[in-house]
């Protein structure tokens, strides 16, 4: 029963924390981000397992995060409402070659996230080639350039 | 070449669009995958209810009727911690201390890591691992809690006995 609460409990906190903090924050998009989300693996492991070290405690364990994760993938199937409150919405940073300040300040995205994105992905040269850039839920930024 | 021509291609569907695809066996995934997921979720429920460890259905008591009385968890994981409670009633015990005794094989399959309220001292003999407990006042009762964490798993039988009383049996399961 302990390892199932533990679970759950540390399940539900990451996704809270992480939906409070925003789509960016666990997208590895620079080293550090990657460096956290080592700490947080190291530092969840214990609260998880706790003093229990036995192999059917760490089965019940994955069993648990595995049903959870299910279980919030049907609730996201069911309701739109659920959808939208654990894995929030996309959200446009680039409209026609023009970012849009207030989407990147609260999101903590800049032109230099948007210019990475468009090289990376479409071998875009100048923001004025981005047609839309937009933050995805996954905290990617996907972009769709301008019509040549 | 010739090798290739021994596995039959899966129909493709889409001329043009070298996609793997094999429908059949993927209706046979989907209904695997959904008795599989039903299947941990049941798991998962048994845990909460205490039948892979600690738990409501888990817990469980054993007694001589009157003088001792024995609280633990009838499943418990390898070294994992479990506890077990021995309350003794008021009365049961005549003299100023208490002695309790565990039989020897279940006190080395199950190391007892803690013992509260510390025992005075702990006798150790070929068949028995005996507890003795001071009390303040002569008949009090006494409630001691034993953390045990077990080296090996399976069943495990035991019998704890307060002094001078039948032996109290207990068995529990211990998953790996």
């Amino acid at each position: 029963m302990d390892a199932v609460l533990r679970g759950a409990a540390v399940y539900l906190f990451l996704l809270l924390v992480f939906r409070v903090s925003g789509n960016r924050s666990l997208s590895q998009a620079t080293t550090f981000d990657f460096v956290l989300l080592l700490i947080i693996s190291e530092t969840t492991q214990q609260a998880l397992l706790g003093e229990d070290f036995s192999v059917t405690g760490a089965f019940l364990l994955i069993l648990t995060l595995c049903v959870l994760d299910q279980l919030f993938a049907w609730l996201k199937d069911k309701s739109k409402l659920a959808d939208k409150l654990i894995d929030g919405l996309p959200i446009l940073v680039v409209e026609n070659g023009k970012p849009i300040e207030a989407h990147m300040r609260r999101e903590h995205v800049d032109e230099e996230d948007v210019l990475q994105a468009a090289r990376q992905h479409e071998g875009l040269e100048r923001l004025d080639q981005v047609k839309y850039a937009v933050l995805e839920r996954n905290g990617g930024i996907s972009v769709v350039p301008m019509e040549r | 070449m010739a090798r290739r021509e021994k596995t039959p291609k899966p129909k493709n569907k889409l001329p043009g669009f070298d996609l793997l695809q094999d429908p059949d066996f993927q209706r046979r995934t989907w209904a695997a995958q959904r008795v599989g997921r039903m299947a941990m979720a049941l798991v998962v429920l048994a845990a909460l209810a205490g039948l892979v460890g600690t738990g409501p259905l888990s817990e469980t008591s054993a007694g001589d009727g009157e003088r001792l009385t024995v609280e633990y968890d009838r499943f418990v994981r390898r070294l994992g911690e479990n506890r077990l409670t021995l309350k003794v009633a008021p009365g049961a015990a005549a003299g100023p201390e208490v002695r309790l005794w565990i039989d020897a094989p279940y006190a080395q399959r199950m190391e007892v890591e803690a013992v509260t309220p510390e025992p005075e001292r702990m006798e150790t003999t070929a068949d028995r691992l005996t507890l003795v407990f001071a009390l303040a006042r002569p008949g009090e009762g006494l409630e001691a809690v034993l953390d045990l964490r077990s080296r090996s798993f399976g069943p495990v039988r035991g019998a704890v006995c307060l002094a001078g009383g039948p032996a109290v049996p207990i068995a529990q399961f211990v998953y790996p």
